[in-house]
């Protein structure tokens, strides 16, 4: 199964952030600003996908729909879509 | 572990918190179905709607559930939104043996989550869980996000969850169980939807001594030889339920194209040896079944680029295949396969959207609906408007999809076509078998074929006397109740009679429910009867759609007299049976 943020509003990896490093965007994901994180790992436990990972030092990565990983996919299982226009996702 | 009480976990989702309970009752009405019955006598809310949250939504195992073969079924009970009364549906999968290892019998769940949750419940867990980013989520997607979030108890744990047409409120929305397996009809889905409830995981942790004494090891051997070594179950595990559509169309039984006949030579392509033959990729079966039924098939999915495909597992049976096939007129076993698992991904019951997309083709053709409301146009045989309607549907894009969501005889009330919609207080169950069965169909407790004998004996009886049937019907229905107290599979109803029922109950300790069969039978059917009623339930309400009238079987044409006198009969047996003995439950 791919590994992707789901775009969770509100979501729990913002709401787990002690520091605000975590912050919602607009329409849909996370952003993430680097400074303000202090390594916690709060972020990792709280995505429920697997979405945000932490390497060795504590620097944390998460998604953010940039869409490249759809390029490299082998089998072209993924693609890059607006919200609105997918049944999947109606809210 | 075997107790007298019942120990059931109550959990308010409102609240996050949950209670155990112990309640006195098994020697009146042994688990299951009586079980489900008691407790919805004692949470369930007759003043209130359906969908009010106080109502509860109950799942219970019979005293027998992890000690003896084929003891694998789980009750779901709950008051329906579909005809608004108390209901039952019956599922396998692992979560019977999940709750019994949760140290189990019952878990009743009342209130609404704030927002879309997850229920996690274990020997000694319990969690509410926030999931609301899987709104929108197909039950595929669910499963394995949900198996990846609640890893623990892997093997031993059920996972049920509700896609797209239980959040929306669908009535024909079911909840699927480990993927497989689901709570198909009378919309389990909506009610865990209106609960803002996404999935429910049992984790079946716990460890137990089993049963003193050698009588149980030996009972056990009996009764597991049965099941395995002999060819009563032989039916189940070698072509499946999937065998009977061969049969059924050879007795002119078998509903094709909106019930328009009950025979049709195409049934060479889609019988069970068809099936096994092009699609059948393994077998599976249920936790504590040696026998293993569940047939699963295979479809393939190109993905964007050409020659790369990945395949979906698609489990199939006898009534899915009727529902996806011959009632949409629907031939190849791969196209059926297809329809099913749309369905499955949106958790829409086979049974319920076939018998709706049918009526909705037949009501196109006739030009009461246009693509104005279908969208797609329908068109017996067309598979690939059926995927495309079965997602419509599922997910209620649009005011016709949502009507028709409700059932179908609400859609017929609005664009006309009532005359041809093929329901019998549900969406038909695949057997056109006769008069005796469009009866029992309409006014019988449950919504299964399986919840009478009356489609074996249509099959059997050319004969049309009333009272011999009705008598058939009434006297079948005891047994058929205990057994769903236990909660057997019914598909070994063979194995499981009431003396062998008595030596299993007496091997682990119910000696006193071992010798009142019987007597429980009849008690619990009268309790759940009396449920139904209090919440609404009208033999005179219910009527049969002209479409039933017209029906030629083996018998030859369907005999209106005949059908209407057995209606008649039958609902009034029913309402005597359920007034007949105390009007309350003695074991509260």
């Amino acid at each position: 199964m791919a590994v992707h943020c789901l775009a969770c509003d509100p979501a729990p990896c913002v709401a787990a952030c002690p520091t605000g490093a975590f912050s919602q965007r607009p329409g849909g994901g996370v952003v993430v600003r680097k400074k303000l994180c202090i390594q916690c790992g709060q972020c990792v436990e709280a995505c429920p996908v697997d979405a945000v990972s932490a390497n060795r030092w504590g620097d944390v990565f998460v998604c953010i729909h940039c869409g490249r990983c759809v390029e490299f996919c082998p089998q072209d299982c993924l693609e890059l879509a607006e919200f609105a226009g997918s049944m999947e996702v109606r809210r | 572990m075997i107790r007298e009480e019942f120990r059931v976990l109550c959990v308010d989702l409102g609240t996050g918190k949950g209670s155990i309970k112990l309640l006195d009752g098994r020697n009146l009405v042994a688990g299951g179905s009586g079980l489900a019955a008691l407790l919805y006598d004692r949470f369930g809310n007759n003043d209130l709607p359906w969908d009010a949250a106080a109502q509860p939504l109950i799942f219970a195992i019979g005293p027998l559930t992890g000690y003896f073969p084929l003891m694998s079924k789980t009750v779901c009970a709950f008051r329906s939104g579909y005809h608004h009364q108390y209901t039952e549906s019956h599922a396998g999968g692992r979560l019977a043996h999940a709750l019994r290892f949760a140290d189990l019998d019952a878990l009743v769940i009342t209130g609404r989550a704030g927002r879309l949750s997850c229920l996690v419940v274990g020997g000694r867990h319990l969690e509410v869980r926030d999931v609301d980013f899987m709104r929108g989520m197909e039950a595929d997607a669910s499963g394995k996000l949900l198996r990846r979030m609640f890893a623990r108890g892997s093997g031993h744990r059920s996972i049920l969850r509700i896609g797209p047409a239980g959040e929306i409120g669908s009535v024909m929305a079911c909840i699927n169980v480990d993927s497989y397996r689901h709570f198909g009809r009378m919309g389990g889905g909506a009610v865990m939807g209106v609960k803002n409830l996404k999935g429910i995981v049992v984790q079946g942790d716990g460890d137990f001594a089993g049963p003193a004494g050698s009588a149980y090891a030996k009972v056990f051997k009996e009764v597991y030889g049965q099941a395995t070594s002999t060819d009563m179950m032989r039916k189940y595990y070698n072509l499946g339920t999937a065998a009977n559509l061969q049969g059924l169309n050879d007795l002119q039984s078998l509903p094709w194209n909106n019930l328009q006949k009950t025979s049709d030579p195409a049934i060479a392509g889609i019988t069970g040896e068809a099936f096994v033959d092009e699609t059948l990729l393994r077998n599976g079966a249920c936790s504590g079944c040696p026998v293993g039924c569940i047939h699963i098939g295979y479809i393939r999915e190109k993905t964007l680029t050409d020659n790369r495909y990945h395949y979906h597992q698609v489990a199939y049976d006898y009534e899915p295949i009727f529902a996806a096939g011959t009632m949409l007129g629907v031939t190849k076993p791969f196209d059926v396969l297809r329809i099913l698992d749309v369905m499955d991904k949106v958790c829409l019951d086979a049974m319920s959207g076939g018998v709706a997309l049918a009526w909705a083709t037949e009501a196109s053709e006739q030009g009461l609906v246009s693509e104005k409301e279908t969208v797609v146009r329908l068109k017996f045989g067309d598979a690939v408007a059926y995927r495309q309607a079965a997602e419509y549907l599922g997910r209620g894009i649009n005011d016709f999809y949502r009507l028709l969501g409700m059932g179908t005889l609400r859609a017929a009330a609005v664009y006309g076509g009532g005359e041809f919609a093929c329901v019998l207080g549900q969406e038909m169950a695949g057997y056109a078998t006769g008069e005796l069965f469009f009866a029992a169909q309409t006014l019988g407790f449950r919504h299964s074929h399986l919840d009478t004998g009356a489609y074996s004996y249509d099959q059997k009886n050319a004969g049309r006397d009333v009272g011999p049937a009705v008598d058939f019907l009434v006297a079948d229905e005891p047994g058929r109740v205990f057994l769903t107290s236990m909660v057997a599979c019914l598909f070994a109803r063979s194995v499981y009679t009431d003396t062998r029922l008595a030596e299993c109950l007496a091997a682990v300790g119910f000696d006193t429910l071992a010798g009142s069969i019987p007597e429980v039978a009849a008690h619990v059917r009268r309790l759940r009867w009396q449920n139904r009623i209090a919440t609404g339930f009208d033999p005179a309400a219910l009527t049969i759609p002209k479409r039933f009238y017209d029906v030629r079987t083996w018998k030859g044409p369907v005999n209106r007299e005949y059908l209407d006198a057995l209606k008649q009969e039958y609902g009034q047996r029913i309402m005597e049976l359920a007034a007949d003995g105390p009007q309350s439950n003695e074991g509260n």
